[in-house]
């Protein structure tokens, strides 16, 4: 009894439990920085009006519970824990389903693994968006519904199971492809619910059609998903995992070798697989938003020791290697240790973009170069593709517009950030202080108020430098400004103006 | 199990009757002697009978319950009361329609811990002139810096709060949308723009529709700030070489100005521009074309051309009027400059269909008052026999920037884009044109739990003017055309 139990364990164990681990490991330690860029760049709203905007489009709901867990990302731990969680929830969920298209017994092998794995893959692009692996699970879960609804002999099972697919494109997209395609091979396989399946895929079909119709969007992107990927492109790594969740459950039907060593093999193949996974994540961009990240919690002695051993390749990398040299005062001593790229590594011009303009918003705001910090804020807010904002730069507007004393706009932007779980408190703290007249009371308001540019230059973003020194001149004791000043000239060779 | 059943439903009922609680009771009533303070500030208005409920909310202290009571000076009305007011819209406009040319006297009362306190009743006028249109078109737009972010072209049913999106930049990415503009508000004729990789200018004309590419060897971009020739055949497109440059440290945070703009008139019938010289000349920048009511004039304005040594604030524009000749489309004799002030800059005529005044922007310098504080709205009596009389629209102004304004088909109302609520997001505010060029107190567009909607949404209103009717095409259609380059038509350019 014991020898079968531990048999069973074995296989439906051992595979989850090893993705588990390695996808938690990966997402806590490997690639935090990862799930840092995914929570600052949208701004999760816990009211009805947001829930309700979120719907109006296909895949809504899937876009609207992603955001929920990615606000969570706030804590490394707790992200990697989620996301652990849905990626094992993947591979079992294909196995179950693969059960219910069975008409024996199915063993739970590393081809049921497939779908969790291809999303793993297809994640290494920071830019897929995480409602992409929750719109997965979902529709296998309804897979699942489906194909044991046609195991099974309950008419009004078989009828709700298949209504789920329609109304499933909408809640979650075209992930829904995956559950068509369950009950297909399920009606194939178990001769019978053809009319159940040929209405579902009949129903999606008139839905698709609908919301084609009604909303605003290109077509091709209602066929490939409006909510996966940040920008509005095809990409290939979604459409592989969700080809691979949904050939999966049939191709898990194969039966492989029950030997223990073949069991062995398989979970050895998983471990390589998992540990394989940093690979494809670019080293480049990864390493510009983990300084992005410690530059956020002011830790530039971490990012100074990492440029020292990761030396970057990358202007914007530079840019915060710089900033955090000028913030430990080691700028112009320090920054010919590494690689310079001019203007575009120290405090690069505004992108269009939402990642550029935040890198040199940075040092800007802290400089004193309020309007600078208030432009590139503004730009990352709006630069998001998905139109979702970004809580980091909302705040950090709100912070700007308290030095500029415009509170209107503040107070707005603050009301809005009062409606999220983690800037909540800090935005309260704001609106109190706006509402009892008290702003200079907090330190950091106080201080970026009395040492902010007042000097006006029209073409600011080709007079950075000479607001700089309009900066200095204003305030001498500015040391963020000197350092900054000190390495434009160093990158200009212009020693007699350093000197001066 | 009966009894189960029973205790449950009874307990389900009664937490359904806690959750919808009614109005609570209150032992004593006290007479406040002031106004209440409401959002938006609708008190001593101006409205038509047409326009929606004017929904408010009241900010002056906290509440239970509001109790609102609006009663018509030739009879009629209607009470409405919750934790927030929401006046039914057909009692509202059965009021309003019979108190035309009276006034709605609303009477607020607030519930406070078991006090209830009446505020001073405030009159809300019902205007005698009807609004005769549909309701308006306008962007909605971030009031950002140079990135092209999600905007769209909306339409909004004035006597309810229905709103449609008819083009939004989620269609064709990184593009930018604007200048909706019909013919003296009529939708059959409309055009607007798309700039960006799949740009175009969108030409409704009546059942045809058009997606032209507007540039040409001859002019210096495509059609940018349109204005249709009463009879419908022409459209004046201003063609400009738009720059856009930031402050390092100003209140006023971003410049835009053209480096060059021209005035060409599009023939809808031939496909093609007629250039004029007096309206393209090298030395000067013309920009903001309107024709008047009779089509006889053309209103534009002018400024001395950007030199790369000249200060942007010696930039200063003046109102220039033009003899337009119907049959040909060209401009006949020598421009004449209607107005200029010194050390200001005239932007965006927008003469009444009425032919009796025309409304103007003024501000410090350049072309794009949006971004001026100190912008504010003006009228030029088109009437005046000897001297020309202009004058500040100041019912109209506010401390803050007052920009874009259209007018009504029968001149009676007027719409404007304002910064006057928070200084950077631009608000709709319509007012009633009354004797010798004044205005009514200009009232916020309406909006339901106006407070809300307006503090959630981060767009700006831009460019806003009057409809006759819903713009007949379908965003489908729309998308169509947006997506699809090979639908793009050259135009022809005759000199």
């Amino acid at each position: 009894m014991f020898k079968i139990m531990a048999k069973k364990l074995d296989k439906c164990i051992i595979f989850p439990a090893i993705l588990f681990a390695a996808s938690f490991i990966f997402w806590w330690l490997i690639r935090p920085e990862t799930l840092y860029y995914q929570e600052i760049f949208q701004m999760f709203l816990t009211d009805k009006e947001y829930f309700l905007k979120l719907i109006q489009v296909p895949g809504g709901l899937t876009d609207y519970i992603s955001e929920f867990m990615v606000q969570y990302y706030h804590y490394p731990a707790i992200g990697a824990l989620m996301l652990a969680t849905i990626t094992t929830g993947i591979a079992v969920a294909t196995y179950t389903t693969s059960r219910c298209l069975s008409k024996g017994n199915v063993e739970f092998s590393i081809l049921h693994t497939l779908p969790a794995l291809a999303i793993w893959y297809a994640m290494h692009d920071i830019n897929v968006m995480h409602s992409t692996i929750v719109a997965i699970l979902m529709s296998l879960l309804i897979s699942w519904l489906c194909a044991a609804a046609l195991r099974g002999n309950s008419k009004w099972l078989k009828w709700l199971s298949m209504a789920m697919i329609p109304a499933g494109y909408f809640l979650l997209g075209p992930a829904i492809y995956i559950a068509i395609v369950a009950a297909i091979i399920g009606s194939i396989r178990h001769k019978s619910g053809y009319i159940y399946a040929a209405s579902a895929t009949l129903a999606t079909i008139i839905t698709m059609a609908i919301s084609i119709h009604n909303v605003l969007y290109p077509v091709p992107r209602f066929l490939y998903g409006i909510c996966y990927f940040r920008y509005h492109d095809f990409h290939p790594g979604i459409m592989l995992a969700i080809i691979a969740a949904a050939s999966a459950p049939a191709i898990g039907l194969l039966k492989l070798p029950q030997k223990k060593w073949a069991s062995a093999a398989q979970a050895a193949a998983l471990i390589i697989m998992a540990l394989m996974m940093p690979k494809y994540y670019d080293k480049d961009t990864q390493q510009i938003i983990r300084y992005l990240k410690l530059a956020h919690e002011c830790r530039w002695n971490d990012i100074i020791a990492d440029a020292s051993e990761n030396t970057p390749r990358l202007a914007q990398a530079m840019t915060m290697v710089n900033m955090a040299l000028a913030f430990e005062e080691k700028l112009t001593d320090q920054m010919q240790r590494y690689p310079q790229f001019g203007m575009e590594g120290l405090l690069p011009v505004q992108g269009h973009d939402m990642l550029t303009p935040l890198l040199s918003a940075e040092a800007m705001f802290w400089m004193g170069l309020n309007d600078y910090a208030m432009h590139s804020y503004f730009e990352s807010k709006t630069g998001n593709p998905t139109y979702r904002g970004s809580i980091f730069s909302t705040m950090r507007l709100a912070e700007c517009y308290m030095v500029d004393e415009n509170y209107a706009v503040a107070l707005k932007y603050l009301l809005q950030l009062r409606k999220t779980t983690f800037y909540k408190a800090k935005a309260e703290e704001y609106i109190n202080l706006i509402l009892a007249e008290q702003t200079d009371s907090n330190p950091m308001i106080m201080v970026l108020k009395s040492i902010r540019l007042k000097k006006n230059r029209v073409q600011a973003s080709s007079k950075i430098a000479e607001s700089i020194r309009d900066l200095l001149q204003e305030t001498p004791g500015n040391y963020l400004a000197y350092q900054y000043l000190m390495a434009i000239q160093m990158l200009e060779g212009n020693t007699k103006n350093q000197m001066q | 199990m009966t009894h189960t059943y029973k205790y449950i439903i009874c307990a389900l009922t009664a937490a359904l009757m806690a959750s919808c609680s009614g109005r609570p009771s209150y032992n004593n009533t006290v007479a406040s002697d002031h106004l209440p303070e409401i959002l938006p500030d609708y008190a001593y208005t101006t409205i038509p009978s047409q326009i929606a409920p004017m929904d408010f909310d009241f900010v002056e202290t906290a509440y239970h319950w509001l109790i609102l009571s609006i009663k018509g000076s030739k009879g009629g009305e209607i009470t409405c009361e919750g934790r927030s007011l929401d006046i039914d819209i057909d009692q509202w406009h059965s009021l309003a329609e019979q108190n035309k040319g009276g006034e709605l006297i609303f009477s607020l009362s607030a519930i406070l811990n078991g006090t209830r306190t009446d505020y001073k009743p405030f009159p809300m006028f019902v205007s005698h002139n009807d609004l005769e249109q549909y309701g308006l078109t306008y962007r909605l737009v971030e009031p950002g810096y140079s990135g092209f972010a999600k905007m769209g072209l909306y339409e909004r049913n004035l006597s309810n709060y229905d709103e449609r999106s008819f083009f939004e930049t989620t269609e064709c990415t990184n593009s930018c949308v604007n200048c909706h503009t019909p013919n003296r508000t009529n939708s059959s004729q409309a055009t607007f723009h798309v700039r960006g990789q799949n740009g175009f200018t969108f030409l409704k004309n009546g059942q045809e529709t058009h997606a032209y590419n507007m540039k040409t060897d001859k002019t210096i971009s495509g059609g940018v700030y349109p204005y249709w020739h009463p009879e419908g055949r022409y459209i004046a497109y201003s063609n400009n070489n738009t720059v856009q440059v930031f402050h390092a440290a100003h209140k006023n945070r971003i410049e835009v100005f053209d480096n060059a703009s021209d005035i060409a008139i599009f023939d809808t019938e031939k496909e093609e521009f007629v250039i004029s010289p007096q309206i393209k000349v090298d030395s000067l920048s013309e920009t903001f074309p309107a024709f008047s009511p009779d089509g006889n004039t053309l209103y534009y304005c002018v400024a001395p051309k950007l030199k790369p040594s000249d200060y942007l604030e010696d930039m200063h524009y003046c109102l220039m009027k033009a003899a337009f000749d119907t049959n040909t489309g060209k401009i006949t004799g020598k421009p004449d400059t209607l107005l200029a002030i010194p050390g200001k800059s005239l932007t965006l005529p927008r003469p009444s269909y009425d032919g009796k005044y025309l409304m103007f922007t003024v501000c410090d310098y350049g072309t794009f008052p949006i971004w001026h504080h100190e912008s504010d709205l003006y009228m030029l009596d088109l009437e005046s026999k000897d001297s020309l009389r202009y004058f500040p629209a100041r019912e109209l102004n506010s401390n803050d920037t007052e920009s874009f304004h259209n007018w009504s088909a029968n001149s009676k109302w007027v719409v404007f884009s304002s910064r006057r609520d928070d200084g950077l997001y631009t608000r709709l505010y319509m007012a009633e044109v009354q004797d010798s060029g004044r205005f009514s107190k200009p009232f916020l567009l309406p909006q339901r739990n106006p407070s809300d909607y307006y503090r959630n949404l981060m767009f700006s209103y831009n460019t806003p003017d009057f409809c006759d009717k819903p713009l007949d095409v379908s965003p489908a259609g729309l998308r169509a055309i947006a997506n699809d380059p090979s639908m793009r038509e050259n135009v022809g350019v005759r000199q």
